[in-house]
C-alpha cells in the first residue's frame, strides 16, 4: 500500500469514527490535517512500523488533533447549541482515542499521548498570556504543532523526527497566521534554515514535496 | 447518620487522595496552577473516590493503586464539570466563581482538557488493560449521554426508555465504574466486580431520579437554582413524563420552551406536583434501589459492604 492509499484509509477511518448524525447537523464538518497523516504516516515508515500499527497510531494521534482542534473553535460568535455539540463532540474525539488504544492494550501510547495533551493545553494557556515575549509566544507554538507527533516519534524511537516535526509545523502555523512582524518573519527564516540542516536525512519525497510551498 | 461518618475509615486514604490530587494538576504555569486549584477548592463530595475504595475492599487493597485510580476518576469528573459550565454558560459552581466566568470559554475548555490528560497519566499507572477499557468505554458514553441530552431538550415525545438511557450515561455509569474499578485493580475474582458494577449502577440511576424529583420539590435555597429548572431548560425528567399521561396538563408541559417566562413555568409546576407523578418517580427510584441492595446481597460480607448499604439507603432517602 503506498503513502497516499495509507493517508485515504487513515482519512475514511476517521470520518467513520467521528460521524454522529446530531453533531453533524450543527457543527462544521470537521478539518482533517493531511499534513499531518503524511508526516506521521513517513515518519512510522522510516521507523519500519508494521503498516498496520502505522494506521492504527496515526488514526489514534489524528483523533486527538481532532478533539484539540474542535475546542479551540469555541467562540462567542457560537449558537449556544452549536457551542454546546463543539465542546461535546471535542470530549467524544478525546474519549475515542483513549477507547481505541485502551483496546489494543497499548497504555504506552495513551501515557505519551496524555503527556502531549497536557504540554499542549499548558502551552495554550501560556500563549493566552500577555506578558509573553517574541521567542516565548514561538515555542508555545511550536509545542502546540508538534507535541502529538514528538511524543509518537519518541515511542517509535524515532526522536530525530521530533525536531523536525517542531520546526516544520511551527513554520506552517506561523506562516498560516500571516507573519507581519518582523519577530514572525525572523522566526521563519530561522526554522527554514534549521529545516535545511534536518530534512537531508530519510525522508520521503512526498513529504518534502508537500512542504516545499513552505521552504521556498 | 451523617454521609461522610458512613466511610470514617477511609478517611486517611481520603486525605492523601485529596493531597494527590493537589500534586497531580501542579504544573509550571502559575495560571493553570490557579485555575485548577481554584476547582479543587470548591470541594465536593468526592464520591467517586469513596466507591473506588469500597471496591477495592473486595480485593487485594493496595493504597497506591487506589489512589491513581480514585485521582483519575476524580480528575475526569472536574474536567467535565468545567465542560459543562461552558456548556451551560454557568457562572458559578458551588457559590465559587466558575473558571469560565472568571477566565473565559477558552481557557476554561484548555483547563478541562490539561485535566482530562493528567486524569489519563494517573490511570496510566495502573497496567491493567481491563481497567483501561472499562474507563475508556465509560468517557465515551458518558459523552455520547451529553450529547444525547441536547438533542432531546424540549423533546415532549420521548419514552421512558429513552429517558432511562439518558440518565445512565450522564450518571449511573461513572457510579458504576468506580464501583467496578476499584474491585479490577484489587484483583477482586469477575464475578465480584460485575456485581460492584451492577451495585453503582442502580445506585446511580435511583440518585439521578431522587435528583429529577427533588428539582421540583425543593426549595430554591436547598437547589440552588429554581425549582422545576430541569424543565425550564428543556431535560424532560421522569415527574415529567409521568404526569403527560394526564392529557390536559400534558397540553401545558409540551408548549414550554425557551421563552416560557418563570409565572408560566410556576403554573405548569403546580400541575405537576398536583398529579401522582412525583409519587410514581419514587417508586420506580426505589425500585432501582431495592436492586442496588439486592446485588449487594450476593457480595460478601466485610466493612465496606456495610458502608455501600448505608450509602445506598442515605441516597435513596436524602431530601436534597
Amino acid at each position: 500500500m503506498d503513502m497516499q492509499q495509507q493517508m485515504e484509509q487513515v482519512r475514511t477511518r476517521i470520518q467513520r469514527a467521528i460521524a454522529h448524525s446530531y453533531v453533524d447537523r450543527y457543527i462544521q464538518p470537521r478539518i482533517i490535517d493531511e499534513d499531518r497523516i503524511l508526516f506521521a504516516l513517513s515518519m512510522l515508515r522510516s521507523a519500519q512500523v508494521d503498516a498496520n500499527i502505522a494506521l492504527d497510531y496515526v488514526f489514534a494521534m489524528m483523533l486527538i488533533q481532532l478533539a484539540l482542534d474542535t475546542h479551540d473553535e469555541i467562540d462567542e460568535q457560537q449558537t449556544i447549541q452549536q457551542r454546546q455539540l463543539t465542546v461535546l463532540a471535542g470530549d467524544l474525539y478525546s474519549g475515542l482515542y483513549y477507547e481505541f488504544l485502551a483496546r489494543r492494550h497499548d497504555i504506552s501510547l495513551i501515557r505519551r499521548f496524555a503527556e502531549a495533551i497536557k504540554e499542549i493545553n499548558i502551552q495554550k494557556i501560556r500563549l493566552q498570556q500577555l506578558s509573553l515575549d517574541d521567542l516565548e509566544r514561538f515555542h508555545c507554538i511550536g509545542v502546540i504543532e508538534s507535541a502529538l507527533l514528538c511524543k509518537l516519534a519518541e515511542h517509535v524511537h524515532a526522536d530525530e523526527w521530533g525536531e523536525l516535526a517542531y520546526h516544520l509545523f511551527s513554520l506552517k502555523r506561523v506562516h498560516r497566521d500571516g507573519a507581519k512582524s518582523k519577530a514572525s518573519i525572523d522566526y521563519i527564516d530561522y526554522c527554514k534554515r534549521k529545516l535545511q540542516d534536518l530534512l537531508p536525512f530519510h525522508i520521503d519525497e512526498e513529504v518534502k514535496e508537500r512542504f516545499s510551498h513552505l521552504l521556498a | 447518620m451523617k454521609l461522610k461518618a458512613m466511610y470514617s475509615f477511609l478517611n486517611g486514604d481520603l486525605n492523601q487522595i485529596e493531597e494527590q490530587l493537589k500534586m497531580t494538576v501542579q504544573t509550571s504555569d502559575p495560571l493553570v496552577n490557579e485555575a485548577s486549584l481554584h476547582l479543587l477548592e470548591a470541594g465536593g463530595k468526592r464520591i467517586r473516590p469513596v466507591f473506588v475504595l469500597l471496591g477495592g475492599q473486595f480485593g487485594t487493597y493496595h493504597f497506591e493503586k487506589m489512589k491513581r485510580v480514585a485521582v483519575a476518576l476524580e480528575l475526569i469528573h472536574m474536567a467535565s464539570l468545567v465542560h459543562d459550565d461552558v456548556i451551560d454558560g454557568a457562572m458559578l459552581r458551588r457559590g465559587k466563581e466558575t473558571i469560565q466566568a472568571k477566565w473565559g470559554d477558552q481557557f476554561a475548555m484548555y483547563v478541562g482538557d490539561y485535566l482530562f490528560a493528567r486524569a489519563l497519566e494517573q490511570m496510566c499507572e495502573i497496567d491493567d488493560p481491563v481497567a483501561h477499557h472499562i474507563l475508556a468505554k465509560t468517557i465515551v458514553e458518558v459523552c455520547r449521554g451529553e450529547i444525547g441530552q441536547i438533542s432531546d431538550k424540549y423533546r415532549f415525545d420521548q419514552n421512558l426508555r429513552r429517558y432511562l438511557q439518558r440518565i445512565k450515561r450522564k450518571t449511573a455509569l461513572l457510579i458504576a465504574a468506580s464501583c467496578q474499578l476499584g474491585a479490577v485493580v484489587a484483583g477482586a475474582p469477575e464475578a465480584v466486580h460485575k456485581k460492584l458494577y451492577w451495585f453503582g449502577y442502580y445506585v446511580g440511576m435511583s440518585f439521578q431520579i431522587t435528583d429529577d424529583i427533588l428539582d421540583f420539590i425543593g426549595t430554591e435555597k436547598q437547589l440552588g437554582k429554581p425549582a422545576g429548572s430541569d424543565l425550564s431548560q428543556g431535560n424532560v425528567t421522569l415527574p415529567v413524563l409521568y404526569a403527560m399521561k394526564e392529557q390536559t396538563l400534558k397540553e401545558q408541559i409540551i408548549k414550554v420552551n425557551e421563552r416560557t417566562t418563570s409565572h408560566e413555568m410556576e403554573h405548569v409546576i403546580d400541575g405537576i406536583k398536583r398529579t401522582n407523578a412525583i409519587e410514581k418517580s419514587y417508586e420506580l427510584g426505589d425500585r432501582y434501589l431495592q436492586k442496588a441492595l439486592h446485588t449487594l446481597q450476593k457480595l460478601p460480607r466485610n466493612r465496606a459492604w456495610t458502608a455501600l448499604y448505608n450509602i445506598a439507603k442515605y441516597i435513596g432517602k436524602r431530601k436534597y
